[in-house]
């Protein structure tokens, strides 16, 4: 049985060698992979991360306050801050593949990749089956996030021409038209219509 | 999100209403606290001073003639062969422990530690009488080879010791 | 066949080259931060962590096929030991203890390395390249110092093993090396983000984020080993105590402290991003102490009760300390200016500053129990003359210490942030004050008069009030967290509508590290109870000849007379003797003494204890006269003791709901492992820790516990009444020690 393990151990040594070796020893597309592809993935992953701890926060402290740990003061301080830290973290995640024609951008990159590679149609047929795959995984990483993936989908579905901004019937909060919820109460405001189209309209008549 | 409200998500604004700035130079706290922390050492120090037992090697003890009468030593040796005396069944045994040819005799009324045997290193902690006898309080036996090497605290840590952990 | 002794060298050499090359792919990683070091940075981490792994699997795989040409198998295996402590051999000497230290650290470098493969961009290059490093100087002692695939150099090659010392061979002492070194070793991931923070000038809470699930692993790790270090000497000794201060225990005692410390520091820099200086502090303190601590007990340096063999190993764990300190603290000088914390503090009235004065108690704590452990060979580099502090100087220190963090745990637990306001004050500590003032003098009272009184002890004044003080404050403590969490399930009852229950469980799921926290506060306030029972402890070595009895306490105890009982492997006598209360018999109690064969000069003790949340009855066979049937035995009475074991319990189980992982950090799994198989995980984990409880009781309870066992049933009938010698009889005779002890292994 420990023979077994030791072998295991072995073949598992002798593969991360290899792996440890590949970036260097590949063709310049591998290294491009490396680059390219990778990168924004784990960009992704790792805004995602720290949003998440700074929501964890954010229900910490409303603890704190309903235990009276924390004055009203503090409390309203802290969230704000901490809101501000998630949105910006949110924006910086919009940025790598919110709705910006990101998925455009990645299939550019895989065209570019194809035409270069036009000639090797083995290494070309491995990348396609790769890189779908890739692009799948990410769309699921950002759905993680719910806020996130609602603005990205508010950006899709929103056609380009809609802009201004609308106000929240709850709280008055400004925000860009195809918000769906309200960033600071939370409030569904699908359904408002924004007010410039409006404008636009009357001035028309 | 209105780009007018971007000014407003800058962190570094948020600095200022939530954060001061530290002072330049000590603060007084830390002098007091510096302070607190000398004067705690200092006492430590002195209270270690008091309680510390002098700790020899046999033949040092032994070296050290009739001025180690009535003082409160910790003496290591190794005990002679054939100098345990006691009998089965009864507490209490006299043995002579020895370092580099010169031996003190010891004698322990409690329960001896189950690794104790004839030839072994101890560490006998205890009175000097008048007789010249170390009557210990506290016997450790030190571990046998077949301890030797291995991992941290897999020893047994055989001791009439003081077992009390934090409160008494 | 592939010789063991090459390949395992080979791997040991392999690991080494590996790890130093990784660590300098990692380091231009860090600078650089191409993708393709960084890639090859985590996969060198994989593949050195892969040949340390080769190295070890080839090590068990020696010992389990008894190949004695390598000499540490020889030295602490032979043929005889069954499978559960040929595997505790692993660990028993010094080099391969060394290499299962390297091991953990590596696998905990590959799981940390996995887990945030992606995130962190910033920091993984630099946290595999301090792992990387610390396995490198790691790798060098195994290769250079103590390689544990040395063969003889001499042809002597021997065609058995010298085995393990029996007394050795217990569960107990099987599990108690390996949590202690694992606990040592894993303390390198959280040491390695803080240095990553230090080298990237990334001084935002990041580092603290991410390493905090990782401060607890060494904690856990830390708990569980000096626990069963503690109920080993208890219970298989004859030592009647479970800590001892002596030096070998303070060196795992200190990073246990620092690691404690530093748990509740990080909670104030995460929320209100003070204390950055003194969390990094820490944190290099924790890991520079854990190789001070094997490096004086690996050296001989100080004198202790474990000895451990003198080699040069000493002076190579001085030169890996002396490495991490210097390169720690040049950055951490370095970085000590963008280490300003972020605020101040507000108020002396506040939680921060609760937790900043806990902070300090620990540290001091810490400092004392150095300063103790090191004053001896201070001494004596200073005059010349060696010096032996005993327990007794840190018991003094020590107590009043640790009374003063009960008393600032309870107040932590509820004291608001900022700052207290008089109002604020009131909501919050008006119930648990007069809670603590109704049911203190009740609590006391009621043991003092049921119980206490009875045991006929009077304890000094100083010790008297030390316990009483003790007591009112773990009442203190425990009332603060009940109030704490009914407020908590109120505001959830109120604001979801939930029943109580619901509400409850809600809070241990929705907030496990705040909770889990009050979980372990639980345990260490048990422990607290335990160490406040020891006013009242009774402590005696008698002689009895058949037919005597002896009052201790209100025990009054008959000694019946002697039995021996041979098995294969050893010789058993074992003393009969019973305990009566108040007239009525309460207790059959079997000291015994087994003298095995192999080792006939080392007889080793079959203690009997009787364990009950009020006391423990404890009495070891010292030894006897076989003519006369005389013998001497050693007895305690010690209250509470059985509470040290309940809080080191709760303690653990608490430290796990703190790191069970949330759904979030389940996703970077990938692919994750569903509710069954979390479930059936924990519950694993769940009932290892309460194991040790549990066995400690129910051997107490039936013949399990002591030398009545191995009794043989000729001769029984004049004793009457009690279950425990019908339980004897139904074991078949001749029953060896072996199977009781593999079946004991099966539990634990």
């Amino acid at each position: 049985m420990t023979i077994a393990l030791i072998i295991l151990f072995v073949c598992f040594t002798l593969v991360m060698a290899w792996q440890t070796l590949s970036p260097f020893i590949g063709g310049s597309q591998e290294q491009l992979r490396f680059d390219l592809l990778e990168d924004e993935l784990r960009q992704v992953e790792e805004l995602t991360t720290r949003k998440n701890l700074y929501l964890d926060n954010l229900r910490e402290i409303e603890i704190d306050r309903d235990l009276d740990k924390l004055s009203e003061k503090d409390f309203l301080e802290l969230k704000r801050r901490y809101e501000r830290e998630t949105v910006k973290l949110m924006r910086q995640l919009d940025e790598v593949h919110g709705g910006r024609g990101w998925e455009a951008r990645v299939e550019d990159a895989i065209e570019a990749r194809l035409s270069l590679d036009g000639k090797k149609t083995e290494a070309l047929e491995d990348k396609t089956a790769k890189t779908p795959k890739k692009t799948k995984k990410k769309k699921k990483k950002s759905s993680t996030g719910k806020k996130q993936a609602t603005t990205t989908r508010a950006t899709e579905s929103a056609p380009a021409e809609i802009t201004g901004s609308i106000q929240c019937p709850e709280c008055d909060k400004e925000m860009e038209a195809a918000a769906k919820f309200c960033s600071q109460c939370g409030a569904d405001i699908a359904h408002v219509t924004p007010e410039l189209p409006e404008a636009q309209i009357s001035a028309a008549e | 999100m209105a780009t007018t409200h971007d000014t407003d998500l800058e962190i570094e604004s948020l600095e200022e209403t939530l954060g001061a700035d530290e002072p330049s130079g000590l603060h007084p706290g830390w002098i007091v606290a510096i302070l607190a922390m000398a004067g705690f050492i200092a006492f430590m120090l002195l209270d270690a001073f008091e309680s510390e037992t002098y700790f020899y090697e046999a033949d040092v003890a032994v070296a050290q003639g009739p001025d180690l009468v009535g003082q409160t030593v910790r003496v290591k040796g190794i005990v002679e062969p054939g100098s345990v005396v006691g009998e089965d069944g009864k507490l209490g045994r006299t043995f002579r422990i020895a370092e580099r040819g010169k031996s003190i005799k010891v004698h322990y009324g409690k329960a001896l530690p189950d690794t104790f045997e004839e030839g072994i290193e101890i560490v006998a902690q205890g009175e000097v009488d008048d007789d010249y006898v170390l009557q210990a309080d506290e016997v450790v036996v030190k571990c046998p080879s077949r301890y030797e090497g291995n991992a941290p605290t897999a020893e047994p840590k055989k001791a009439g010791e003081e077992n009390a952990p934090v409160v008494r | 066949m592939i010789d063991n002794q090459d390949l395992g060298t080979f791997a040991l050499y392999y690991a080494l080259v590996v790890c130093l090359i990784g660590t300098a792919i990692s380091i231009v990683a860090g600078r650089t931060g191409s993708q393709r070091f960084v890639h090859a940075s985590r996969f060198a981490s994989y593949t050195g962590a892969g040949a340390i792994f080769v190295a070890g699997a080839v090590l068990m795989h020696a010992l389990l096929t008894h190949d004695f040409s390598i000499q540490y198998v020889a030295s602490f295996s032979d043929h005889t030991m069954p499978l559960f402590y040929l595997i505790g051999s692993f660990w028993g000497g010094q080099a391969g203890s060394l290499l299962f230290w390297t091991s953990v650290v590596a696998a905990s470098m590959v799981s940390c390395v996995y887990i945030y493969r992606r995130s962190y961009q910033d920091f993984m290059p630099w946290v595999s390249a301090v792992c990387l490093a610390v396995l490198s100087g790691l790798l060098m002692i195994l290769v250079f110092g103590s390689n544990p695939f040395e063969g003889f150099s001499i042809i002597n090659d021997p065609t058995t093993g010298k085995g393990l010392n029996p007394l050795l061979q217990t569960p107990k002492m099987v599990m108690h090396p390996p949590s202690l070194l694992a606990g040592l070793a894993t303390m390198t991931i959280p040491y390695a983000f803080a240095m990553a923070a230090l080298i990237t000038g990334n001084m935002s809470n990041a580092w603290v984020k991410a390493a905090r699930k990782w401060i607890l692993i060494p904690w856990l790790f830390l708990s569980i080993g000096n626990m069963l270090g503690g109920m080993w000497a208890y219970e298989e000794l004859g030592w009647g105590g479970y800590w001892a201060w002596d030096p070998v225990e303070n060196a795992a005692f200190f990073p246990w402290l620092m690691t404690s410390a530093l748990i509740h520091s990080i909670m104030i820099q995460e929320r209100r991003g003070m204390l950055k200086r003194w969390n990094i502090g820490l944190m290099i303190a924790s890991f520079v102490l854990t190789i001070f601590g094997t490096y004086i007990t690996r050296s001989g340096l100080i004198q202790s009760v474990h000895t451990f063999a003198q080699s040069e190993i000493g002076d190579y764990f001085l030169a890996l300390l002396l490495t991490v300190l210097a390169v720690s603290v040049t950055l951490f000088l370095w970085r000590w200016k963008d280490l300003k914390s972020d605020q101040r503090l507000d108020s002396p009235a506040s939680r921060e500053s609760a937790f900043i004065f806990n902070n300090w108690l620990l540290v001091v704590m810490t400092l004392v129990v150095l300063f103790g452990t090191m004053w001896p060979k201070i001494k004596e580099g200073l005059f010349g003359q060696e010096v032996a502090i005993g327990p007794p100087w840190f018991n003094r220190w020590m107590v009043p210490l640790g009374i003063l963090l009960l008393l600032l745990m309870g107040i932590g637990t509820i004291i608001p942030w900022r700052r207290t306001t008089m109002a604020a004050f009131k909501r919050q500590f008006i119930i648990p004050i007069i809670a603590t003032a109704g049911a203190s003098p009740v609590i006391l009272g009621a043991y003092w008069y049921g119980r206490g009184a009875a045991l006929g002890v009077t304890p000094t004044p100083t010790e008297a009030s030390y316990a009483i003080i003790t007591v009112v404050c773990c009442i203190f403590a425990v009332t603060t967290m009940i109030a704490d969490v009914g407020r908590a399930m109120n505001a959830r009852m109120r604001k979801h509508e939930e029943s109580a229950f619901e509400a409850l469980s809600r809070l241990f799921i929705k907030q496990r590290r705040r909770y889990g926290g009050y979980v372990v506060h639980l345990g260490i306030v048990c422990a607290f109870v335990a160490f406040a029972g020891n006013a009242l402890k009774i402590e005696q070595d008698i002689s009895l000849d058949p037919g005597d009895t002896y009052q201790i306490g209100d025990y009054t105890l008959t000694y019946e007379g002697l039995t021996l009982e041979n098995e294969p492997d050893k010789d058993i006598i074992i003393g009969k003797m019973r305990a009566e209360r108040n007239g009525k018999h309460v207790h059959d109690l079997r000291p015994g003494k087994a003298v095995f064969h192999s080792a006939p000069n080392m007889p080793t003790s079959e203690i009997d204890i009787k364990t009950s949340p009020i006391e423990d009855l404890y009495v070891a066979l010292v030894n006897h006269d076989p003519r006369t049937q005389a013998a001497a035995f050693k007895i305690f009475v010690a209250p509470f003791t059985w509470w040290f074991w309940l809080g080191g319990t709760i303690l653990l189980l608490g430290t796990l709901i703190c790191m069970w992982p949330t759904r979030d950090s389940l996703e970077t799994l990938r692919p994750s492992p569903g509710v069954f198989v979390r479930a059936t995980a924990f519950g694993a984990l769940a009932i290892l820790c309460v194991t040790p409880l549990a066995v400690l009781t129910y051997e107490s309870h039936t013949s399990w516990g002591s030398a009545a066992r191995f009794e043989r049933m000729i001769g029984q009938e004049e004793i009457e009444g009690t279950n425990e010698p019908l339980q004897g009889k139904e074991r078949a005779p001749g029953k060896t020690e072996q199977n009781a002890s593999g079946a004991n292994a099966e539990a634990s």
